[in-house]
């Protein structure tokens, strides 16, 4: 069979069954996560360009995965993280990947529709939508369009060709142990991370570190110490009255 | 009439200050320029851009201004040439001295050469020749001129033949694109039928700013009514482009949203405000640089979809929740190469707020003074904390309302890390986020 005719059946199979993954070869490109022991498990070494991925909400997810969006940024590539949900904090957020945040849900998928279509992203990670099947097949048809690869932090596992679910084990958590030798400080979390894809299954575990954000000690300057004061709607009434 | 030239800019306590007359000008005018250094003119002079307008009562009107801002005795001069614009200003009669078009060089001809303010070597050289006025130095032939007097002749002598070939002010901008469409026979009030009208008038408005190189910064889209009125909706999108299926995008979002009051007998599309289509000077050794301008353009749809691109700004708020402030983005951000070090890229968990506080019940003990959270529900149910740490005490607001918080990292009994905050001042609990 000519080489044309076999792109062209291949390109008729990836329209009508998107969620299919070959056996062996027609692969656009896959990017790697940067952790040994995830890229270990996933098929092909890491996120399948042009392939959605879904990845169950959980603990550990989306640090995993941000550091995934900053080594595709670290290796000239771009990477868009879509926060619907606006969860987001700026003392977490590292400069390099771009941060979408969407007015709606709908806004927030046809922004991931979008940039995924645009084969501008190498990475689109879409945060805190749930998409029905119509949703997801758009998205699919997005990036075999575009050639990124998405990753769905959401439970909606429609037509995705791979799989992620991840589950602490909280007996085998790092603490900080206070001067009594009490538990008091969680420093490393470890997760079990399962991959599914079709005909591929494997896990592994991994050690994240918990990164706690400063809180500042009231009284200082500008903050003076408002314990015991009574809320201003009090100091209303109390007024009032 | 092209030009309209200001004189006498002077009150009571002497000259004033042209900036200031500028600026109170500018607002009657499209353009105003300041003279200094009029050659031979006492006082400095104002130029004022009077094409395509009325010049008579534009002159009027910043005489008025000019009155208002304290000058005595302001004159003004205008005509189709600056050279006779000033003339007219400076030795003009009235108070507005209007030269009529087309007869610039018979109107300076009874003026002496020196209002053309000739160089000391060709004042002297024309006195010299008995050329006294402007009528006399016209009549002569250009070669003679130029024999005589040279270039600076050549140059004087034009202007005594209302010939003065200066641009003080630039060309005008051309006007922008518009497209329209009214009908008679009937009246429209399906919005898909009224999308297809428009589609054509976006068709021809983005053709014409493609061909000017521009992109619209912001446009309006006009609906005539059929019992008169009109209803306009403006568009700003994220960036200048000229993109017809971006516009046609944009104003389908819109009509879905809006009812328009009656039935549209006709359509306008203007533009109101252009920029130039940048084109960017980028890194050939970039991987991304190839899908820079998809990635551009994309990024660009997708914020005209009520979406925003972010970037933090930390402040030192003592509550993570106000320390964040988030700084809009422009979609040509996607041309930056933000460069990486292999420092950040260890997975960390890191914590994250929940879009709103949670209300909780919880179940805690006392320890230190302090009520440590043993269990608490939220919409899921009971959790068991196995461990938690805290409190973190934060308070402050000085001149907002005041906030006294405790801060509890606790460990549930399935492994998730959340925050519980105990408003000290109301002695209630919230889930605060959990870590990620």
């Amino acid at each position: 069979m000519p080489s044309t005719r076999v792109a062209t059946v291949q390109s008729v199979l990836a329209h009508r069954f998107p969620d299919a993954s070959p056996q062996r070869g027609w692969s656009r490109g896959t990017i790697a996560t940067g952790v040994t022991g995830l890229d270990a498990i996933l098929p092909d070494g890491g996120f399948q360009r042009g392939r959605l991925a879904v990845w169950s909400p959980g603990l550990g997810v989306a640090a995993l995965l941000r550091t995934t969006c900053l080594r595709v940024v670290a290796e000239g590539e771009r990477s868009v993280w879509i926060d619907v949900a606006h969860t987001v904090t700026g003392a977490c957020w590292q400069e390099g990947p771009l941060l979408i945040k969407p007015e709606t849900t709908v806004a927030g998928l046809r922004a991931a529709e979008e940039l995924a279509r645009s084969g501008g992203f190498a990475l689109v990670a879409l945060d805190g939508a749930d998409p029905d099947t119509t949703a997801m097949v758009r998205l699919s048809r997005a990036i075999h369009e575009g050639g990124s690869a998405l990753v769905l932090l959401t439970h909606t596992t429609a037509l995705a060709s791979l799989r992620l679910v991840s589950r602490p084990l909280p007996a085998e958590y790092a603490w900080h142990r206070s001067p009594l030798g009490e538990p008091s400080v969680v420093t490393a979390v470890k997760l079990r991370v399962e991959a599914r894809a079709s005909g591929w299954f494997a896990s592994t575990e991994l050690a994240i570190p918990v990164w706690y954000d400063e809180q500042r000690l009231a009284p200082d300057y500008h903050n003076p110490d408002r314990r015991g004061s009574e809320s201003r709607q009090q100091l209303l009434t109390t007024a009032k009255i | 009439m092209s030009f309209v030239c200001l004189s006498g800019l002077a009150g009571p306590e002497g000259p004033l200050n042209t900036t200031d007359l500028s600026v109170a000008l500018i607002d009657r005018a499209p353009k105003i320029l300041v003279d200094q250094n009029a050659d031979g003119a006492a006082q400095p002079l104002l130029w004022a851009d009077a094409r395509g307008l009325q010049s008579r009562s534009l002159a009027q009107t910043l005489i008025g201004v000019l009155l208002q801002q304290g000058c005595q005795a302001p004159r003004a001069g205008v005509a189709a040439t600056a050279i006779a614009a000033r003339v007219a200003a400076t030795r003009g009669t009235e108070p507005i001295t209007v030269v009529p078009p087309g007869s610039d060089r018979d109107w300076l001809a009874p003026f002496p050469v020196s209002v053309l303010d000739p160089e000391p070597d060709l004042a002297n050289l024309l006195e010299g020749t008995g050329i006294e006025s402007c009528g006399d130095f016209a009549s002569l032939d250009q070669a003679a001129v130029e024999l005589r007097f040279g270039g600076a002749g050549v140059r004087c002598w034009r202007l005594s033949r209302g010939d003065d070939r200066r641009l003080l002010f630039g060309p005008p901008p051309p006007p922008l694109p518009h497209a329209s469409l009214e009908w008679t026979d009937y009246v429209l009030r399906d919005p898909e039928r009224l999308l297809f009208v428009i589609n054509r008038l976006a068709g021809s408005v983005t053709a014409s700013l493609r061909e000017l190189g521009q992109g619209a910064r912001t446009f309006t889209l006009v609906f005539s009514l059929d019992r008169g009125g009109t209803v306009e909706h403006p568009f700003h999108p994220s960036r200048p482009n000229a993109d017809q299926r971006t516009w046609v995008r944009l104003i389908r979002d819109e009509l879905e949203r809006v009812r328009l009051p009656d039935a549209v007998s006709g359509v306008v599309l203007r533009v109101d405000a252009v920029l130039p289509s940048a084109s960017i000077q980028g890194d050939l050794l970039d991987r991304g640089f190839a899908t820079a301008q998809a990635a551009e353009t994309a990024l660009a749809r997708a914020l005209d979809e009520k979406a925003h691109l972010l970037s933090p700004v930390i402040t030192r708020h003592p509550l993570l929740r106000r320390r964040t402030v988030w700084r809009e983005e422009p979609a040509a951000v996607v041309w930056r190469r933000p460069e990486l070090h292999g420092s950040g890229f260890e997975p960390r968990l890191a914590f994250q707020l929940m879009p709103e506080p949670q209300p909780v019940a919880v179940v805690t003990e006392t320890s230190r003074d302090f009520s440590i959270p043993r269990r608490y529900q939220d919409r899921d149910g009971w959790h068991e904390i196995l461990e938690a740490s805290g409190p973190e005490c934060v308070s402050g607001g000085a001149w907002e309302e005041s906030f006294a918080l405790d801060l509890y990292c606790c460990v549930r009994a399935d492994g998730e890390l959340v925050q519980l905050a105990r408003d000290v001042q109301r002695d209630t609990w919230t889930l605060e986020g959990s870590w990620r």
